[in-house]
């Protein structure tokens, strides 16, 4: 019988992503935890604001998705002042917000996901970041990524009003319009941001479809998981990001649930463990069952391949034909190999750039009708978008003059906590063998945990999926190895 | 040959999230040397969250002061202070090197962009109390190391001509 290690939150390290790998007396994974930190607070630091100050403040929470914050709250306060925002103010927020995706989608994979395929496995963990990747591409090359990475940036400022914190959306709409010279100046950029877009998706053929080990591993069964997902759809059923109607599919692909965000409270309810402040959000209708995956488990996925796996398509041409790629790849829908995530984020990004192109040559655009003045507040609403890393949810109640009473906030990354348990589990599983763990387990265990782009920022303000993490092995007699990457130790 | 003119001879460069308690730290260093007006010269900036964003926000300078909370266990409000090459041993929130996003790929990354990186580079690391609550204020020991650490920046870059904003 193995030895039974509580493990009490109040002694974990705060601010490190931490994987505890239990082992038994085989050498085998017994139970595998991932344990991040919580923000703690935001009731309370909302309560007695007044409302159309969450938008802006919210947004300060987290450095790495300040427009999914934005966004959210902007809508949820739209709904407290029971106002219907003009269309240009909504091509507006558009706009800011597929750069915001695209800026998001391109981080991600040129900094963290694609170095692990370029310089790659061979190269050690210093050449194993983006100053890897550029010099295994080239200088010039290197230039383009940042150059693109910094025009989505640039948009966003251009619409935010602020260089990283946005401020310019309000509850009715926003408060400042778009200047022709301004529009003038991000049409191109878009132009530049959908060839880069496309240059990406090859750049992924290259690097992963067209090697066996990358290929295998994308499809192979230690990176896998049978759950329902979760994502915004638009009235076509197309993957949309700032609005729509949420919609939930089950491990097979059939349609479980389609509801409006303001009733999520009826569809999804949040579970509690005693060993980590991040609770677990899960399917009301189907339960909590444990840490498992299947059709009656109520885990469910969200961020880019749930999104993809519950729409019927993409809203923009380009990237709906890419998202037919990545389909037949796999033989059909719903996708559950984890990797595929990276994937999904680069169809994604092509059609954020492609709606930045649209909306840029939109006439309506540099409109001045931006904003419909809210009257007597209702006092409720919810605002949903779908951040680049998952659906995200804020919830307030306000009294008769629009002081916020109560806020809730459901982030992204932690409806994938559950998922991200399981995977790095079952990577554990496979990897783990008589107990001998090396340099590469801790590198698939990584990878596990890394494809879902965790935004620990919303849970632990650290920089953007490479917190240091910390992943120990606990074998049954109590002894710890730990493997850990970070400022205390290369693992 | 002499060195090129920077546009700043000095930047003071605050990171942190402004809601998270102690996170503020940097931020409120940055703040309180607005408030009080800087020298000619010099410009200090809020900086957000770290990583790539820095490449948006490092001026053109001879000398970048980063002013972070850092939670390395010791008593909050201690300062901790280094050159960028020691932040493989220093751990503030925001720069540290989490293998991919380190203020010495940021600078490197500048060199890509073709830009010029700062000559020289002083981090300031404030230990911090609390850097997981909400909230727009840091703890008494931090605020009270803010403006130890606004005093010293300030006689560093020698007081000559303040222009109060």
């Amino acid at each position: 019988m193995s030895e039974r290690i509580t493990i009490s939150p109040i002694t974990r390290l705060e601010g490190h992503g931490k994987i505890d790998i239990f082992l038994d007396e085989a050498g085998k994974v017994r139970d595998c935890y991932l344990q991040v930190v919580e923000l703690r607070g935001f009731e309370k630091f909302c309560q007695g604001r007044p409302v159309e100050e969450l938008p802006r403040i919210t947004a300060k929470i987290c450095g790495v998705c300040p427009g999914a914050h934005h966004m959210a709250s902007s809508k949820a306060a739209d709904e407290v002042y029971g106002v219907r925002i003009p269309p240009t103010a909504e091509k507006l927020r558009r706009l800011f917000y597929n750069a915001h995706i695209a800026h998001s989608h391109i981080l991600h994979f040129y900094a963290l996901a694609a170095p692990d395929f370029l310089p790659g496995a061979e190269a050690g963990p210093e050449r194993r970041n983006i100053l890897g990747l550029i010099q295994s591409v080239g200088r010039e090359e290197g230039r383009e990524v940042l150059a693109h990475r910094g025009y989505a940036q640039k948009i966003q400022g251009m619409i935010a009003g602020h260089p990283i914190h946005p401020v310019s959306s309000l509850p009715g709409g926003m408060s400042k319009s778009l200047r022709e010279r301004e529009r003038a100046e991000i049409e191109p950029m878009s132009d530049s941001l959908v060839h880069f877009a496309q240059k990406s998706l090859r750049l992924f053929e290259d690097l992963v479809l067209r090697r066996k080990s990358s290929r295998e591993m994308i499809s192979g069964d230690t990176y896998y998981s049978r759950t329902y997902y979760m994502g915004l759809v638009d009235a076509s059923g197309c993957v949309d990001f700032y609005d729509g109607t949420a919609r939930v599919t089950t491990p097979d692909g059939s349609l479980f649930a389609s509801f409006d965000p303001r009733d999520y409270l009826e569809h999804i309810g949040e579970h509690v463990e005693p060993w980590t402040y991040l609770k677990f959000p899960f399917l009301k209708s189907v339960g909590w069952k444990g840490l498992m995956d299947g059709e009656d488990s109520g885990i469910y996925r969200v961020n880019s391949l749930a999104r993809l796996n519950v729409a019927d398509g993409m809203a923009t041409p380009l990237a709906q034909q890419e998202y037919e790629k990545l389909f037949d790849f796999f033989g059909g829908k719903p996708v559950h190999h984890t990797m595929a995530y990276h994937w999904a984020r680069l169809i994604e990004n092509l059609q954020a750039c492609e709606e930045l192109v649209r909306l840029s040559r939109d006439p309506e655009i540099t409109g001045e009708d931006i904003r419909t003045l809210p009257g007597k507040p209702v006092g409720e609403g919810v605002g949903a978008v779908e951040a680049a890393r998952g659906t995200l949810f804020h919830h307030y109640k306000t009294d008769a003059q629009g002081m916020v009473e109560q806020a809730n906030l459901i982030v992204a990354t932690v409806q994938n906590n559950a998922a991200m348990n399981l995977s790095v589990k079952r990577a554990a599983e496979r990897l783990i063998e008589n107990g001998s763990p090396e340099e590469a387990i801790l590198d698939r265990v990584e990878m596990a945990f890394r494809a879902y782009d965790p935004c620990l920022a919303c849970a632990t303000h650290h920089l953007p999926g490479k917190t240091p993490l910390e992943v120990r092995l606990i074998r049954p007699e109590g002894t710890v190895r730990t493997l850990s990457r970070g400022p205390e130790g290369e693992g | 040959m002499p060195a090129r003119a920077r546009t700043y001879r000095a930047q003071i460069l605050g990171v942190g999230s402004p809601v998270l308690c102690d996170d503020a730290a940097g931020i409120a260093v940055v703040e309180r040397l607005q408030a009080e007006g800087l020298p000619a010269g010099v410009t200090a900036t809020v900086g957000g969250a770290g990583g790539l964003a820095l490449l948006d926000l490092i001026e053109d300078c001879d000398w970048l002061i980063v002013v972070d909370a850092a939670v390395t266990g010791s008593t909050p409000g201690t300062l901790h202070q280094f050159g960028a090459r020691d932040l493989e041993s220093g751990p503030t929130l925001h720069l540290a090197p989490t293998h991919g996003f380190d203020l010495p790929m940021v600078l490197q990354l500048l060199e890509v962009e073709g830009r010029n990186p700062p000559r020289a580079i002083r981090i300031i690391g404030i230990e911090a109390a609390d850097v997981q609550t909400l909230s727009e204020t840091c703890t008494p020991a931090v605020q009270k190391a803010t403006a130890r650490v606004a005093a010293m920046i300030r006689s560093c870059l020698g007081e000559k001509s303040p222009q109060p904003l």
